[in-house]
């Protein structure tokens, strides 16, 4: 996902890291959108329920999306 | 109402939600902190009269998002809510949330809610919803929840504190019985295990029931046979915890999305986030974003190393008063100089660096209160976690340049375990402040100043080079460490960045003036009782050995010398022939390959209470009397004469080898204690001194052999 993109939620990788998302708000069938990638690639900031999360790759790289 | 039975009153919410802020505005100035029992999560308490009759306590809860625990902060929410503590029972939860994230911020009111604790929520920063044109409708948010009552707030000005109180005044006095209905349902077999589970506890409510099944190996204030009971449940039933607190997360939103949908209205489109999206094309972007970073740190930096000097000298110049004051008005003998050694010196030892601290965490504050910090995580976590560390842990490794102290007590926010302990094993390496008095006599004495450009001369560049000396090595430490110390846990790193927002300043004093006390109260007792027993060993020896000595110092006082150089030697004799001169020579062979005598030992011994003490001593070893002027201790130092070879004694290599000592070891009594308090076992506080006293060894070992033998 580029900066700007928006995407929704579809579902996650794993199982033991979603109890976390899910209660940051990032739940299947949300919309997300790219916000900003760190200078080193790492953490990303996405634009959830209005309001900014970083994270880092790996862990983003644990939602499954849905590109919109 | 005796002080027992207070009524107790918790404020809980999401971080970033403004509760602190309305902590102060409820409590003001009128603030304790302590720990909660059994850990170490600072706990600050409040009174706040409600009304005239009723006074309150306020409770001021680490932030989390939801009831279930991530970190050590997070785990004392649930404690307190799971009545763990029986005297801490509390009465009502305020929930604050941030009116700008409804949805988020409801999952933990929800949660709450189901537990069946009276709870008011309160909308804050209800002011910037409206701003960006969003109307909450309080009538659909108490319809949704029965038995809530609900107040819109603006913490930061107080608007709505005074409908908080009376709500909190109608609930004690109405003794008003909470009527909740659980939000969530559960199939059947998860209903017949929470019966069951109800059946072993005594616990009436099913969402607390629920709690304990998910949490009890973390509740240790449950009995064993009970969780064995629990245990034996979870495996009758086939109880999956993460399927059933995912279900249940889920449903909840379902159920938020629902009433939030209802309650909120938006009457006008506004660009949200306006201000934020602006300043993080500056503070995000991959060139400025740094640059901007080190140059607020750099300010940080200046600010407290330059405008912190002047309340030093006051702090300093009034102990020097005070302690002259009491020269005159004591009788003469061993109470005074216990007081003024003894309790006195140590005392000041702690008070000159409250401006240093007060100022690094008004920055602190400042920056955080803003909103910036949580960037400089975000842009440090890919940085910090090639070394084992988290974003978090930039915080505590910065703060560390002041004092360790504090640095180390703001490891607590870091959730990951192993991130966590390398963070506070590394923080003793960061140069502290007690380091300056040692390096400034050091470099002086060793490095000429001889000017490069400007107004940088090489006694500066040295400086610099021993604050980015211990920064190196303390990244190269945690680099090890990563290598060596196995995760026990996943980590992560999920991180809310805030919309940037003006500061409040009185919350920001309010916080870092309470931070000084917890510099004080954490480290002042020990550094007090050390500077004790120091005094002590440096003022009395064995009676005998030190009567000669004494005896020699009368001789010496025949002759004719002025009356405060015989005060001065009689002094230097004195501590020679005491407990720590007895330890300095016994000491010296095993100093003597880094370059250090038996002098040097001694003040290796009384910098244990703070290291600056190491000044204080070599000016009384040298005779140079209580005037502790940088210049005069050091013309004294630079006339030592090496007797074999008759050149200065204080020559490259051995200054070089004592500024490697004390950059590296762990000379300070109170880092011990805390890392002690703070890891909650010896384990870490052994292996940290003996590692850091090693490393410190074997750097000077190298140092003075190597420049020794170069330099003659």
């Amino acid at each position: 996902m580029k900066v700007g993109q928006k995407s929704v939620i579809t579902g996650f990788e794993s199982e033991d890291a979603i109890i976390k998302f899910l209660e940051m708000g990032c739940l299947p069938g949300t919309e997300i959108e790219m916000y900003n990638v760190a200078p080193m690639g790492s953490p990303i900031c996405i634009k959830i329920h209005d309001y900014y999360l970083g994270l880092r790759k790996s862990e983003a790289g644990q939602i499954k999306v849905k590109m919109l | 109402m005796s002080q027992t039975d207070i009524y107790k009153i918790a404020l809980i919410g999401n971080p970033n939600c403004g509760k602190s802020t309305l902590f102060n505005q409820l409590t003001g100035l009128n603030q304790k902190t302590g720990n909660f029992a059994g850990v170490t999560v600072e706990k600050k308490t409040g009174i706040c009269m409600i009304n005239e009759h009723l006074k309150a306590q306020i409770i001021d809860m680490p932030g989390t998002y939801s009831i279930y625990p991530k970190s050590a902060d997070e785990k004392v929410v649930f404690d307190v809510l799971m009545h763990a503590d029986s005297k801490e029972k509390i009465n009502l939860v305020i929930i604050v949330v941030d009116a700008t994230n409804l949805r988020r911020n409801l999952l933990l009111f929800t949660q709450i809610y189901d537990i069946g604790i009276p709870v008011v929520l309160a909308l804050n920063m209800i002011d910037i919803a409206q701003k960006q044109g969003v109307e909450i409708n309080s009538e659909v948010l108490r319809k949704s929840f029965p038995g809530i009552k609900v107040v819109k707030l603006n913490a930061r000005l107080g608007t709505g504190v005074d409908e908080l109180k009376k709500h909190i005044s109608d609930c004690y006095t109405s003794h008003y019985k909470f009527n909740f209905q659980q939000l969530v349902s559960y199939d059947r077999s998860t209903l017949d295990f929470l019966t069951q589970i109800k059946k072993h506890t005594g616990i009436i409510n099913d969402y607390t029931a629920l709690l304990v099944a998910h949490e009890h190996m973390h509740m240790k204030y449950i009995e064993s046979n009970l969780i064995e009971k629990i245990k034996y449940e979870i495996a009758q039933y086939g109880f999956h915890s993460l399927k059933i607190k995912s279900h249940e997360t889920i449903s909840r939103y379902q159920k938020i999305n629902d009433i939030v949908s209802k309650a909120e209205q938006t009457t006008l489109q506004i660009e949200k986030h306006k201000l934020t999206k602006k300043l993080d094309k500056i503070f995000l972007h991959p060139i400025l974003g740094y640059l901007s970073m080190l140059l607020i740190m750099l300010v940080v930096f200046q600010a407290i190393f330059s405008w912190a000097t002047w309340p030093m000298d006051i702090i300093d110049n009034s102990v020097l008063v005070f302690k002259k004051y009491l020269h005159d008005s004591l009788p003469n003998g061993w109470f005074l100089s216990l007081i003024t050694e003894g309790v006195i010196s140590g005392l000041g030892g702690i008070i000159i660096f409250i401006p240093q601290i007060v100022l690094l965490f008004t920055f602190i504050y400042l920056l955080e209160d803003s909103g910036y910090l949580a960037r400089v995580m975000y842009l440090m976590d890919e940085i910090m976690q090639k070394f084992g560390l988290n974003g978090k842990s930039i915080v505590p490794l910065f703060s560390g340049a002041a004092c360790a102290i504090p640095a180390i007590m703001s490891t607590r926010t870091i959730a990951n375990r192993k991130e966590k302990l390398i963070t506070i094993f590394i923080i003793p390496l960061i140069s502290c402040s007690a380091r300056i008095p040692i390096y400034t006599i050091i470099i002086a004495l060793i490095v000429p100043p001889i000017p490069i450009f400007w107004f940088v001369n090489m006694q500066g560049i040295a400086m610099m080079c021993m604050y980015l000396l211990g920064f190196v090595v303390a990244l190269a430490t945690s680099w090890a460490l990563k290598v060596l110390v196995k995760p026990d846990e996943q980590s992560y790193f999920m991180l809310e960045l805030p919309d940037y927002k003006m500061p409040r300043f009185t919350n920001i004093l309010i916080n870092a003036r309470h931070k000084a006390y917890q510099f004080i109260s954490g480290a002042g007792k020990i550094i007090i009782v050390v500077s004790m027993f120091l005094w002590f060993l440096s003022t009395y020896g064995p009676a005998d050995h030190f009567m000669t000595k004494k005896n020699k110092s009368s001789d010496i006082s025949q002759t004719s010398l002025r009356e405060n150089e015989v005060q001065n030697l009689a002094n230097a004799t004195n501590l020679e022939a005491s407990y720590a001169g007895i330890f300095g020579k016994w000491i010296e062979p095993a100093i003597a390959p880094l370059g250090f005598d038996w002098k040097i030992g001694i003040a290796l011994l009384t910098s244990i209470a703070a290291r600056e003490v190491f000044v204080g001593t070599m000016a009384t070893i040298y005779s140079v009397g209580n005037d502790e002027d940088v210049t005069t201790i050091k013309q004294k130092l630079s006339e030592q004469t090496d007797k074999k070879t008759g050149r200065a004694y204080y020559n490259f290599a051995r200054g070089m080898s004592l500024l490697i000592f004390y950059a590296f070891a762990l000379q300070c009594m109170s880092t011990i204690a805390v890392v002690k308090t703070e890891t909650g076992s010896w384990k870490v506080a052994t292996i940290q001194f003996i590692y850091l006293t090693i490393l410190a060894y074997m750097a000077s070992f190298a140092t003075f052999q190597v420049l020794a033998q170069i330099i003659l």
